[in-house]
């Protein structure tokens, strides 16, 4: 098995996911390697080959990226919506060049994806105003309050 | 002892912390992890603080230390122990001062040039050292040492490195004659350059490994870890290990016991602490201790299987009876716990 798949589940609260559905990655190597970590992780989640028609309680959608998790998710915007309309689904969007793993209720993770997107947007007009460092200073003095 | 951990659990090669903890907490201690990617790193981007802190230093050691004093005022741990400098020293002693905690520091690797983690050495009550070359620099009680110093070597974790049933499929994906698993170094890539026409396969970080521009027909740019390592454990013939000599000179590294575990063949670096720990070249791991033994060995053992299972067997037993985590790394947390004089009852801080 793989502890730290494990552990993060845990922590969550979703280590009992009865299905799991891995969204297609382009690299080969990717899709094997998530679905063999979850079927050693979760061994009597059945894992489907398709996006099931309607999700259910205990349902783990699971968004593998190598490079970028705002466009990562993005792409399955509406599977996301779906499958956050039942209480107690799951999303985990695996980045997997660092094994960097994001686990929480389906709604949340496009709440926390939108939130990066303003952010990075405030940033970037932040430093084109030349203020970057004006705010480092500012959240500095704040910090050490 | 209630302890909590600051610790990375993603981007690692291998889940150290996460084994550890746990076999501390089978030991009947309470072992919080404070994973800083699950807990900082990974979360932020909810907000301009966090996304400007992990772009600035002092800011992250800021925000970070904010957070890891709330969590000691919610858990009120005996120690808090850091598995890098992640805090600056300053901040490890105005917790001690806040909150009555021991505080505990992780050397993985033998940075001591480096200023932060000379400081953090300096100011932990208690220090965990993988490299036993190390322990004279830095034990003692004057000259900013720390006393109380505890060797940790490399450990297997039975339920995770086991051996697998392969199919076919596994072998032909993951198996080759030579493995090696492990980011670039020169050195590393003078030693392997004897192998690379001899079915050398190298899993690790592929920006790295591209500067040795002759290997580069060997390595793979996948990312390994998990069930994929374990796999390829199982799969390969022959795991060459190679230590770096800038991060550690006789540290056991983690991969030989991982490997025997899962039932698979090493071919290591001879170190003093590898000798230390029970091997013998021959018999339960094969060692080297040069380019020319390394390149002599490998031939010598991929034309004798029968030989690598009767030395793989050996170490697979030497493993699970002295190398586990709950074996090998169990009882140092007691020894920590021992070493220090009982909390002061309503000392300073909430608790």
């Amino acid at each position: 098995m793989s502890a730290y798949v494990r552990y993060v589940l845990e922590r969550a609260g979703a280590a009992g996911a009865q299905r799991v559905f891995c969204v297609p990655h382009a690299e080969e190597w990717a899709n094997i390697q998530v679905a063999e970590e979850l079927q050693a992780v979760l061994p009597n989640a059945e894992l489907l080959a398709a996006p099931p028609g309607e999700f259910r309680a205990e349902d783990l959608l699971v968004i593998p990226y190598l490079e970028d998790l705002v466009q990562a998710v993005d792409r399955c915007a509406p599977l996301c919506r779906a499958a956050g309309s039942v209480h107690g689904s799951w999303a985990l969007a695996y980045g997997l060049r660092w094994r960097v793993l994001q686990l929480a209720p389906p709604r949340a993770l496009l709440r926390h994806v939108a939130a990066r997107r303003r952010v990075a947007r405030l940033l970037y007009w932040i430093a084109r105003l030349g203020l970057r460092e004006a705010v480092v200073r500012g959240l500095r003095w704040t910090c050490a309050k | 002892m209630n302890l909590l951990y600051v610790c990375w659990l993603d981007a690692a090669t291998t889940d150290i912390p996460l084994f550890t903890a746990q076999a501390w907490e089978r030991r009947g201690h309470k072992v919080h992890l404070f994973p800083y990617d699950l807990c900082f790193a990974n979360e932020a981007g909810g907000s301009v603080e966090d996304s400007i802190a992990l772009s600035d230093r002092v800011l992250q050691q800021r925000v970070l230390a904010a957070r890891i004093n709330e969590a000691c005022i919610r858990l009120c741990p005996d120690a808090v122990l850091f598995g890098a400098t992640f805090v600056a020293p300053e901040f490890m002693r105005n917790l001690r001062r806040r909150h009555g905690v021991r505080i505990g520091f992780v050397l993985g690797y033998n940075n001591l040039l480096q200023r932060d983690v000379s400081e953090s050495v300096s100011v932990a009550d208690f220090v965990l050292v993988h490299d036993s070359y190390v322990i004279p620099l830095i034990q003692g009680t004057s000259n900013g040492r720390c006393p109380r110093v505890f060797g940790f070597g490399g450990a297997a974790e039975p339920r995770e490195h086991t051996s697998l049933a392969l199919s076919a499929w596994d072998r032909q994906r993951y198996g080759s004659d030579f493995v090696f698993l492990g980011g670039y170094s020169r050195h590393r890539a003078e030693m392997l350059d004897g192998l690379r026409e001899k079915g050398l396969r190298i899993w690790g970080d592929s920006q790295g490994w591209a500067r040795a521009w002759a290997l580069t027909s060997c390595c793979s740019s996948e990312p390994v870890y998990g069930r994929k390592k374990t796999k390829i454990y199982n799969a390969a013939k022959i795991v060459v290990h190679i230590e770096d000599p800038e991060k550690n000179i006789n540290s056991l590294s983690a991969r030989v016991p991982e490997v025997l575990a899962c039932g698979g063949f090493v071919l290591a670096q001879w170190t003093r602490d590898l000798e230390a720990a029970g091997f013998q070249d021959g018999v339960s791991v094969a060692w080297y201790t040069t380019p020319g033994e390394l390149a002599d060995k490998a031939g010598y053992y991929l034309a004798r299987e029968d030989q690598r299972r009767q030395v793989s067997e050996a170490g697979k037993a030497h493993v699970l009876r002295s190398l586990t985590y709950d074996v090998a790394y169990g009882p140092i947390l007691d020894a920590v716990e021992q070493s220090l004089a009982p909390r002061s009852p309503g000392g300073a801080g909430p608790c």
